[in-house]
């Protein structure tokens, strides 16, 4: 059964039409349209960063770029950003143009910095999750996957997209996108049994 | 391949429970993470209104310039170096020194001369590295060149 519109959005952010319009109004100038673009996607977009980079500094500097860019767009000119009800797929797509950016970045100072693809598994003083610690072991399982499949659980996740909006974002067909994300949590859990057989 | 006999509804699938909300709560906590003042800074920051063009920040490492000051200090050695060359080794006795221009330098020269005759200028184009009474070659053509409105 496939998820319903309802179910499928757990963000549930304003409908197409407000968002247009709330986004034509801070193309214009208004600072109180701006700041509500800014609650509505500014914790999702660091999120991704923060789970890609697991740097809270470098998150932030990544939000505040792709927002950025956001209002440059929206400035507009003939590269400026048109409303055509995909706002939040060209958003995320900024953001992780800039995190695989910054990864990329990092992988060439490996050197300097923690290598990208081995951030997760670095570990760190993390608070625990409803009592337990179970946020290293989730952290480096997520960091085990492949990109791909690690961008469509981040996306879902900490950018709490729907899988339409996943699909129409990586310009692949919903059905690929849902498989992809299933077969991401059987990787998860599999892989956090086996760091809970581990320890046992 | 059919999608919808691919994919699982996942509300439906027990197995995967546990990690979804896993996966729920820690982005959760991440996005939780910033402090109050988050969304303000980024508004404040990057607002469309602002004047001019909003650029995004460009985080530069301090590894992506590391060469910059050597090689601005390798040039600077260099032009000392090709300009003192140019002078012969200091004689004993006199501290000054006479500089071997070259052909198309003399005719800087007299160009400059003549802006300082009209000036009711003397220049003195011998210069000296040790002294402090005497102008560099440098700072009487700048001398000059600014008594007439500065340098094209």
């Amino acid at each position: 059964m496939r998820p319903t519109a309802a179910e499928d959005n757990p963000a549930r952010p304003p409908g197409a039409d407000r968002l247009g319009a709330l986004v034509a109004e801070a193309a214009s100038g208004d600072e109180s349209a701006w700041e509500s673009i800014v609650s509505l996607y500014g914790r999702r977009i660091y999120a991704m960063a923060k789970s890609r980079l697991r740097d809270a500094e470098s998150a932030e500097e990544i939000t505040q770029s792709v927002f950025a860019t956001l209002a440059e767009r929206l400035r507009g000119g003939d590269t400026g950003y048109e409303e055509r009800g995909q706002f939040e797929p060209w958003l995320f797509r900024i953001t992780m143009n800039r995190v695989r950016d910054e990864g990329r970045r990092r992988q060439r100072r490996a050197a300097d910095t923690i290598p990208f693809q081995h951030a997760a598994s670095v570990p760190a003083a993390e608070p625990a999750l409803d009592g337990e610690d179970r946020v290293g072991p989730l952290r480096e399982a997520l960091g085990r996957l492949d990109d791909r499949d690690r961008e469509v659980v981040e996306l879902r996740h900490h950018g709490q997209m729907s899988f339409n909006q996943i699909a129409e974002l990586l310009d692949e067909p919903l059905g690929t996108v849902l498989a992809r994300h299933h077969r991401a949590l059987k990787k998860i859990k599999k892989e956090l049994e086996r760091v809970e057989a581990s320890r046992s | 391949m059919n999608a919808e006999h691919i994919h699982p509804d996942y509300h439906d699938d027990p197995e995967l429970r546990s990690t979804v909300e896993g996966l729920d709560a820690l982005a959760l906590s991440e996005r939780d993470e910033p402090d109050e003042g988050f969304e303000s800074r980024i508004a404040s920051a990057t607002r469309p209104g602002v004047v001019g063009s909003v650029t995004p920040p460009t985080r530069r490492h301090p590894m992506s310039t590391w060469w910059a000051v050597p090689v601005a200090a390798c040039v600077l050695v260099g032009v000392v170096g090709l300009w003192l060359a140019r002078s012969s080794p200091p004689a004993a006795g006199p501290k000054t020194t006479s500089v071997a221009w070259s052909e198309s330098d003399v005719d800087d020269l007299l160009f400059i001369d003549g802006l300082a005759q009209d000036q009711a200028l003397v220049i003195d184009t011998s210069y000296t590295t040790d002294s402090a009474d005497h102008q560099t070659a440098d700072e009487l053509l700048f001398d000059v060149l600014g008594n007439e409105g500065g340098a094209s």
